[in-house]
């Protein structure tokens, strides 16, 4: 039942507008595969190409070998949960679920009957015969599914679901979403903007910005690795450090920032003179203590101490306007602190990535 | 009554009184009395029977008197002209032809005393006169099966229309589809009708192309035909029913569409499982309105219509400005009414829609 999908070479123009810019990419059968973005990134262009609402200007895109071109989106293997869900509001759940075994011709008892079965996969026992409007929420997130699993379809495409959701249904979901796709081993093309849900759910992401695909990996890979300074910012909290590289040996190089020479790895293998991003991650800086050293240091002052609770964030005064953030469990030892003190934070090579600064503003 | 305090809490004791004497005044003044007044006068029987007979015996009393007052005339001229001798046998005629005249004018009066106003029977006579007349029963059942046939037919015009401009046409381009719908409308409803004659006539401009093109040999006589009325009808009313089934349609969410088409139905089921269930009280308020103004619609029959091709609003309209009778014409419209509510609910429970959808 699961198909692979390949996306080659894809191009999507409105006009003069290129949403999508040349996206290759394939997604084998049974993957949960994201596509994050910002809004307008082109991701929910490309789930509309593949479930058939759009054709792309260039490129194919081939669902299980066959090329999907011309395609309508009742004929293609895919079936597609909608941002507002769309359920029909005059139907019954069950007739919901059941509605592409009606447009297929089953009779109704068989109609009712694998309705059921669905009912009882999304948990949602004995709300068969209420009509969508008296769920909550949640429950008619599970209708949605149902009601796109029904068709059993090689390739599930969801287009921010969740994002109706609050905050502990949300995550709640994310598990339920994972579940019922290892349980139904159905394709999973997931969009959304929230590197939150990308990461929890997802075998890989692919991160767009600005119709590119700008990386796909793992979320690891995406995380530790991204390959891209417009990923090191969408994903996750990064601090940035804007310089020249002067030196390069071996996997590392050295930028010159305002903060004197930092140095991190140069896994895009930068030469001399580019201009270029030293990134560090919040939680991967440290505040020195009293004579502690590190490789690269950075001496400022404490803007702002919040406190999480489970965690502190300290804003230390950086370049400009904007503060170095530097997480720090909170385990009772740094509660000394304090805004206007001076401080030494400090972080290894190896956890500091240096990036080629393209098309990135300096915010 | 807590809704009406309520009313009274935020707009004052003044605005709502006025509000109350308002509606009184609109649902008693203009609305149920009025109509209990026809209802009365429908059920108030006249007996005309008597009435007709003495009528007729003066008018041939009259008859007789004019004859009698002409040859009156004739002897004075010859009296006039005629020698001495011939004077007094005309004189004689003269006297008699006199006598006769004071007699005629004598029966004439006494005739006129007999002549009593009917007096009014309540009864359901006059609505039984419909189904004892057979043209007129004829032409009732014609207008609600061609009423029925106009609403039908704008149905299935004006419903691709509202699709079209609600869910497919890109904004501009609805707006201008929309201005084009209304603008037509600014014309007032007599003159687009006539236009439809000079369209529909024997030596009108349809005929003439088609007979030109020669996709017809012979003219085809609309007017004289129900064709024409209805033809006509469907498009005077044809924005009663866009309207109200643009207005559904547009509130339909295009998601519903496309998932429906992703879990792969085809265009035709999406109309019949989505679309039209969801315009559904759209549709009944269409249908209501155009039947209704279809059925009570005078101008257009009148126009549009020959002699063969009755309305039955003309034959209402008959009964009380040209037969004088007041009491059948209430009688007949009364009972077109009946046809309409009965239609309404019929719609209501075929769509089943209630008031509360269709008032949205």
């Amino acid at each position: 039942m699961s198909m692979d999908i390949e996306i080659d070479n894809v191009s999507m123009r409105f006009g003069d507008f290129t949403a999508v810019r040349e996206a290759s990419l394939t997604i084998p059968g049974g993957e949960f595969f994201s596509f994050l973005g910002p809004s307008g990134c082109g991701k929910t262009t490309i789930l509309r190409m593949l479930s058939g609402f759009l054709d792309p200007s260039d490129g194919a895109i081939r669902i299980g070998g066959q090329d999907m071109r011309g395609i309508g989106p009742n004929k293609r293997p895919t079936a597609l949960i909608f941002q507002n869900l769309a359920l029909f509001p005059l139907m019954k759940v069950w007739e919901n679920i059941a509605f592409g075994l009606e447009v297929r011709g089953m009779a109704k008892a068989e109609r009712r009957k694998k309705a059921d079965r669905l009912i009882e996969l999304v948990a949602l026992q004995g709300q068969g015969d209420k009509l969508v409007t008296e769920l909550s929420g949640g429950q008619r997130q599970r209708v949605a599914i149902a009601r796109a699993l029904a068709v059993e379809p090689a390739v599930l495409l969801l287009d921010e679901p969740l994002s109706a959701l609050d905050l502990k249904l949300r995550q709640h979901m994310r598990a339920e979403l994972r579940a019922i796709q290892k349980r139904t081993g159905v394709t999973f093309i997931y969009i959304t903007h929230d590197q939150g849900e990308a990461l929890t759910m997802s075998d890989r992401i692919g991160v767009m910005s600005q119709g590119l695909i700008e990386q796909v990996g793992s979320g690891e890979a995406i995380y530790d690795e991204p390959a891209t300074a417009f990923v090191a910012t969408f994903v996750g909290e990064n601090n940035p450090f804007y310089g020249r590289v002067m030196t390069t040996e071996r996997g590392y190089a050295m930028v010159d920032t305002m903060f004197g020479p930092l140095r991190g790895r140069n896994s895009q293998r930068l030469i001399t003179g580019d201009r270029a991003i030293l990134f560090v991650r919040p939680e991967r800086v440290r505040v020195l203590d009293e004579g502690e050293e590190a490789e690269n240091v950075i001496a400022s002052t404490i803007d702002r101490v919040d406190l999480e609770g489970a965690f502190r964030n300290i804003f230390v005064r950086g370049e400009g306007s904007r503060d170095i953030v530097v997480h720090m469990t909170n385990d009772g030892r740094n509660g000394h602190l304090s805004p206007g003190q001076r401080v030494r934070i400090g972080f290894d090579p190896d956890r500091a990535l240096v990036l080629q600064e393209t098309g990135l503003s300096q915010q | 009554m807590g809704a009406l305090k309520d009313f009274a809490r935020r707009y004052g004791a003044i605005m709502t009184g006025y509000m109350l004497v308002a509606c009184g005044v609109w649902m008693i003044g203009m609305i149920i009395l009025p109509q209990l007044l026809m209802v009365d006068y429908s059920l108030q029987y006249l007996d005309r029977s008597e009435e007709s007979r003495i009528d007729q015996q003066i008018e041939a009393q009259y008859i007789e008197l004019q004859q009698t007052q002409s040859a009156l005339r004739r002897v004075g001229r010859a009296l006039e002209a005629a020698a001495a001798d011939a004077a007094p046998a005309l004189e004689r005629q003269a006297a008699q032809l006199d006598a006769e005249i004071a007699e005629i004018e004598e029966t004439i009066a006494a005739l006129e005393n007999r002549y009593v106003e009917a007096e009014p029977v309540y009864s359901l006579a006059n609505y039984e006169y419909l189904f004892t007349n057979s043209l007129h029963r004829a032409i009732f059942l014609k207008t609600i099966w061609a009423t029925a046939l106009v609403t039908f037919a704008a149905l299935v015009l004006c419903y691709p229309i509202a699709f079209y401009l609600a869910k497919v046409a890109p904004g501009e381009r609805a707006g201008m589809l929309m201005l084009a719908l209304i603008i037509p409308y600014w014309i007032n409803e007599i003159l687009r009708t006539f236009a439809w004659l000079m369209i529909l006539s024997y030596n009108g401009i349809f005929n003439q192309a088609f007979t030109g093109l020669g996709v017809i040999s012979e003219p085809i006589d609309f007017l004289n035909q129900n064709m024409g009325v209805i033809i006509g009808m469907t498009y005077t009313y044809i924005l009663f029913m866009v309207f109200p089934i643009y207005n559904t349609i547009d509130t339909l969410d295009k998601n519903q569409l496309e998932a429906a088409r992703d879990l792969g139905a085809p265009w035709w089921r999406i109309h019949w499982r989505i679309v039209i269930p969801h315009a559904k009280p759209g549709i009944a308020v269409g249908c209501i309105m155009t039947f209704m103004l279809a059925a009570g619609s005078y101008a257009v029959p009148q126009i549009l219509g020959g002699t063969s091709s009755l309305w039955f609003t003309q034959i209402i309209y008959n009964w009380f400005f040209e037969g004088g009778d007041w009491n059948v014409g209430s009688a007949y419209a009364f009972l077109l009414l009946i046809i309409c509510v009965l239609f309404i609910l019929a719609m209501m429970r075929l769509f089943r829609v209630g008031l509360n959808e269709i008032s949205r």
